[in-house]
């Protein structure tokens, strides 16, 4: 049998069958909670963000258009939940608890400690990044998405997120070689 | 091509989408331009390194406080949908709105025999009333059978209303509802079909067959459903099963929950 794809799904949620929000959830729940973990670097902010997501998915499902992508309208719903989020300022994690947490996991993992190091210098780098700036290089590097469809996510033009993309990976560089005492 | 426009192609570079008609033209400039090369290859390393970042599963959490919010969700629409002014409506006829123009057909001819029966009944007419009932009372069943076995989940909806108005207990209904439990795609029908099976406790085997289908639910809204259902009955036999089911962990842990508090109460 043919899976029926998010659209129709999303569809059959909007006209009273809230049961299939659960398979739309099983699909993207994961990916969405590294969206919101490679955000905010903090695990349990972005469990609950995903929660927030599909309680504000049901609950303005009405407002979904089924032209559009179901995923477009989910990351545009996770996006301004970050939005909001910031703006509450419930605080991200601070520079130090990175770097803590990073010399209690060296500390633990002996000969993994370069990868793990290499690893926290990007996550801290990525910290760094402006909100929208790390949103399309999530959305492009780790979700593989078209610029196209990142475009409709944060509702800009296509070149305006290809020079995003361009300018935030120059800037996570310039930010990565500061970090590990690199030349400034 | 100039610098300008290789470098507005970086990102398309990036995401290894560089046009077919662009490519030539780009490989070109960067062979020959050492400036934009260079910043390619920066802007290059930086988007490979970015690839060490492994996805991560969330905790179960994530997964349990979603379903208790579904769930959650469910009943409120469930209790918005029977405060409804057309929700009573449809209690009170619940012919009313279907889809189908013989199932209309048949609630009208059944709607006439019920006015038949107003002009019948008159004092002393005592068998002619028993009659109208009985004949009444085989349209419903007649009605609720095919309307179980519609392909719309509405239509489905609107026949388990239907066995829950009838005056006996027809075992055609009570086998359509429990196939219904087992294998029905929509949870709002399977639920619904749970919430009509309280009317028939004292069917022989049907607590069996709640259990057996317990073992092959998914859904913890309806493995719940299940449980507090079978809890409602009292049964030593249905409080054994769930006993075993908890200790074979084929609960969800929300349903293993509901049956400890309900064995606890002395099920």
């Amino acid at each position: 049998m043919a899976l029926l794809d998010d659209e129709t799904l999303m569809a059959q949620v909007q006209s009273g069958r809230v049961e299939m929000l659960a398979l739309l959830f099983e699909r993207h729940h994961v990916k969405l909670y590294n969206f919101f973990l490679r955000l905010t670097q903090d695990r349990s902010l972005s469990e609950d963000l995903v929660q927030e997501t599909f309680l504000r998915i049901l609950k303005y499902c009405d407002s979904y258009r089924r032209e559009a992508r179901f995923t477009t309208w989910m990351y545009q719903v996770a996006g301004n939940l970050h939005l909001d989020h910031l703006r509450k300022r419930m605080p991200l994690v601070s520079l130090e608890d990175v770097h803590e947490a990073r010399l209690a996991k060296a500390a633990d993992q002996g000969s993994d400690m370069a990868a793990q190091e290499e690893q926290d210098l990007l996550k801290r780098a990525m910290t760094m990044l402006a909100p929208r700036h790390r949103e399309v290089i999530l959305l492009s590097r780790f979700h593989g998405m078209k610029y196209a469809h990142i475009a409709d996510i944060i509702g800009c033009s296509v070149p305006s997120v290809k020079v995003m993309v361009h300018r935030s990976v120059a800037e996570l560089r310039r930010i990565c070689t500061e970090l590990s005492g690199g030349p400034t | 091509m100039n610098c300008g426009n290789a470098r507005e192609l970086f990102a398309d570079y990036l995401a290894g989408e560089v046009s077919p008609e662009d490519k030539q033209v780009f490989a070109a400039h960067m062979a020959e331009c050492a400036g934009c090369r260079r910043e390619l290859e920066d802007l290059n390393e930086t988007w490979l390194r970015l690839g060490v970042l492994a996805e991560e599963k969330p905790g179960p959490t994530v997964s349990r406080r979603f379903y208790a919010m579904l769930e959650d969700e469910t009943a409120k629409r469930r209790e918005r949908a029977r405060s409804e002014p057309s929700a009573w409506l449809q209690r009170l006829f619940p012919a009313w709105g279907l889809t189908t123009p013989r199932l209309r057909l048949a609630s009208v001819v059944l709607m006439a025999v019920g006015v038949a029966a107003g002009y019948l009944i008159r004092p002393g007419s005592g068998r002619e009333v028993v009659q109208l009932r009985h004949d009444v009372s085989g349209m419903r069943e007649l009605l609720a059978v095919s309307l179980l076995d519609r392909p719309s989940a509405g239509d489905r909806l609107q026949g388990i209303s239907y066995s829950m108005l009838l005056e006996h207990t027809d075992p055609r209904t009570v086998r359509k509802l429990l196939d219904i439990v087992d294998t029905d795609p929509s949870v709002n029908v399977r639920l619904a079909a749970i919430d009509a099976l309280y009317l028939f406790d004292n069917e022989a085997g049907v607590s069996e067959r709640l259990v057996q289908s317990l073992r092959t639910q998914s859904s913890p809204m309806v493995q719940v459903a299940l449980v507090d259902l079978l809890a409602s009955w009292k049964e030593a036999r249905a409080a054994r099963a769930l006993e075993q089911l908890i200790a074979e962990g084929k609960l969800h842990p929300a349903a293993a929950a509901r049956a400890k508090a309900n064995l606890g109460v002395g099920l």
